[in-house]
């Protein structure tokens, strides 16, 4: 029972092998178990391999045709989920009910959770981006296309981005832009909880300077009294909640700044020194 | 020539371990215990150790149906790495020899 449990554990640890390795590293695990002595030492063999992280390095090293392919993904992602996002968004924020106050306030919170994991899992993706693109460029890299694509966005519609658009999501991007670069230098130098704390500053930043001449900036809660007793903090908080741009940033930054974070640098090779002994 | 790696503890306590015995035959298990690693964390080592042309990996010369056993895979240090393997720790003794515990902490850790 133990032999075939750990026999399994070991075909569990293959599959997280580049499969170039998966034969031969099960193959040698086997033996290795094989002469393992005791029935605790072999369990735990196998469950250490089944359980740790797996072989993951090839995928960090540049590999002809790899980082462009990255690169191209990174630019789908970043000039298209947020593009595909506005519009849905505008479907359930445009309008508020009784009927639909409770559920507009759920999907606020649940999307901006769901900006945070989808960052981070296309920066998973795309980690081979900074091997063309040096970390600190990244955002740059990141925050560029995303204004490219929302100043492009209202000529899509047949109609120009007015003054004020234009003044808003240019002081958003260069903040976003100035501010990540910052975060990006302080995770280079091993600081990790601090950077994420000057990528929470960019998001509040970033997106005051994103709504400088819109209603949230000189917001009044008249008209949401049925909603929230007129209380105008409770009423600002989700008006600010169920704005697209708020979501569309908080995902940018989070992509971002993982990005950066999960850089490294490629091997290069050195020069072999003779042999001494 | 042979690929730079990043010499993070567990990486030198493998190296420490195949320095002492440079023309020995290490085992899976025998290096697991000179390095006191798990398997899970061993593995990818010697796996990323090979692919830089630090270490080379052979299969034991055995008849499996005659020994009672399948053959095991074993690892020693190539020509070319074992002087910079040699190089590298030394200067990391030194380092740890002359620096305050913090200052080594970072660089054995980066």
């Amino acid at each position: 029972m133990i032999k075939r449990l750990c026999g399994l554990l070991l075909s569990v640890a293959a599959r997280r092998w580049p499969a170039r390795l998966r034969d031969e590293m099960l193959t040698e695990w086997r033996a290795e178990l094989h002469a393992t002595p005791g029935t605790l030492r072999r369990w735990r063999y196998a469950a250490s391999l089944a359980t740790s992280r797996p072989h993951r390095q090839p995928a960090l090293v540049a590999a002809p045709g790899r980082n462009p392919a990255h690169a191209v993904l990174s630019f789908l992602l970043i000039a298209g989920l947020p593009a595909a996002y506005l519009p849905f968004a505008v479907s359930w924020t445009s309008a508020y009910s009784v009927d639909t106050i409770a559920w507009q306030t759920w999907a606020a919170a649940a999307s901006i959770v769901a900006a945070v994991v989808l960052g981070l899992g296309c920066a998973r993706l795309t980690t081979g981006v900074t091997q063309l693109i040096r970390p600190t460029f990244v955002p740059l890299w990141t925050i560029g296309i995303a204004l490219a694509v929302l100043l492009v966005w209202p000529l899509a519609e047949g109609r120009l981005p007015d003054r004020a658009t234009v003044i808003d999501l240019s002081c958003w991007a260069l903040s976003a832009v100035v501010l990540c670069t910052l975060a990006a230098r302080v995770a280079l130098s091993g600081r990790a909880v601090l950077s994420w704390a000057v990528v929470v500053v960019a998001g509040a930043v970033a997106f005051w300077f994103a709504n400088m001449h819109n209603h949230l900036s000189h917001f009044s809660a008249l008209g949401m009294e049925y909603f929230f007793d007129g209380r105008f903090l409770t009423a600002y908080v989700f008006v600010v909640a169920v704005q697209p741009l708020l979501h569309v940033n908080v995902f940018l930054l989070v992509y971002t700044h993982h990005l950066v974070r999960r850089h490294r640098p490629a091997e290069k090779a050195v020069p072999s020194q003779p042999a001494t002994a | 020539m042979i690929a730079e790696i990043r010499l993070t503890v567990p990486v030198v306590r493998v190296l420490a371990a195949l320095v002492a015995d440079p023309a020995g035959d290490h085992y899976g298990m025998t290096l697991m215990q000179a390095a006191g690693l798990p398997s899970g964390t061993l593995y990818p080592i010697l796996a990323r150790l090979t692919e830089a042309g630090w270490l080379e990996k052979r299969w034991e010369e055995i008849d499996p149906a005659a020994a009672g056993r399948p053959a095991r895979a074993y690892y020693r240090l190539t020509p070319a790495a074992l002087p910079t393997a040699r190089q590298r720790l030394a200067e990391l003794h030194e380092q740890t020899r002359t620096a305050p515990p913090h200052a080594v902490a970072t660089e054995v850790t980066a």
